[in-house]
């Protein structure tokens, strides 16, 4: 996929009369349009299939915004990363809806305290994670992404209780906070060594 | 077809400094990044 979109941004860049720089970064952003494309509409379409397509979307989107700050663990081509971003999302989302029977409140804010309780220490420990093809090196930046990662992370933890409160009115909301934890929770996951050992190599900056 | 060409280089460079500002892709995978939008 990646030599067909250089292909189209090859015949873009000659119809339009850029430089090889602009090319470049045309080609950049074709792949990350097809990536995130392809991965949102096969994560919608394997939820709609296991009954859960909402769940799948907060999986998916509670990963990469999180993922936008604290970098993470890179496979190491494009069509692992999208079937294990489709399988992980379709997974957490079908979990979700099965742990509904025995949800038990207590039982969910001790999972929610423990969960954000891990996932704030393994921020402050390893985030931001950079990888070769994309390198963080200026103090200045590593700060920037650490600090919308905390931002991030707050945001939520206030819509979970959020979730965790509207649940005891509206059911629906059981199974998406459940999902926002297990987004949260393997996103987290990806920033340590074990994530890195599963996904492929990462460097640690911070 | 040029005003088509202009308007996918357009979406996709607008893509690609979105991307350029975060800390990764937003999935598990990272193409080389061109150095003009490198912010290391």
């Amino acid at each position: 996929m990646e030599k067909i979109l250089r292909g189209l941004a090859h015949k873009i860049s000659l119809s339009l009369g850029y430089d090889s720089e602009k090319e470049a970064v045309i080609a950049y952003g074709l792949f990350a349009m097809m990536q995130i494309g392809i991965t949102i509409v096969l994560a919608f379409l394997f939820g709609l299939i296991v009954g859960a397509p909402v769940e799948a979307m907060i999986v998916c989107f509670s990963v990469s915004i999180f993922r936008k700050y604290s970098g993470g663990a890179h496979a190491h081509d494009a069509m692992f990363c999208t079937v294990i971003s489709v399988v992980y999302c379709t997974f957490a989302a079908w979990l979700s809806k099965q742990l509904i029977p025995i949800y038990h409140p207590y039982a969910m804010f001790i999972a929610i305290r423990l969960v954000y309780g891990l996932v704030f220490w393994i921020t402050y420990r390893y985030a931001p994670v950079d990888s070769p093809n994309k390198p963080i090196k200026s103090e200045q930046k590593i700060k920037r992404m650490r600090k919308g990662s905390f931002i991030i992370l707050s945001t939520y933890m206030a819509l979970q209780l959020f979730f965790y409160g509207a649940s005891s009115h509206w059911p629906a909301f059981l199974s998406y906070g459940i999902s926002l934890l297990l987004g949260i929770g393997w996103q987290a996951f990806t920033l340590t060594p074990l994530g890195a050992i599963l996904l492929g190599k990462r460097n640690v900056v911070a | 077809m040029k005003k088509v060409y202009g308007l996918v280089a357009a979406l996709s460079t607008l893509v690609a400094a979105m991307i350029a500002s975060s800390a990764c892709f937003l999935f598990f995978y990272q193409p080389e990044e061109p150095a003009s939008l490198r912010d290391e």
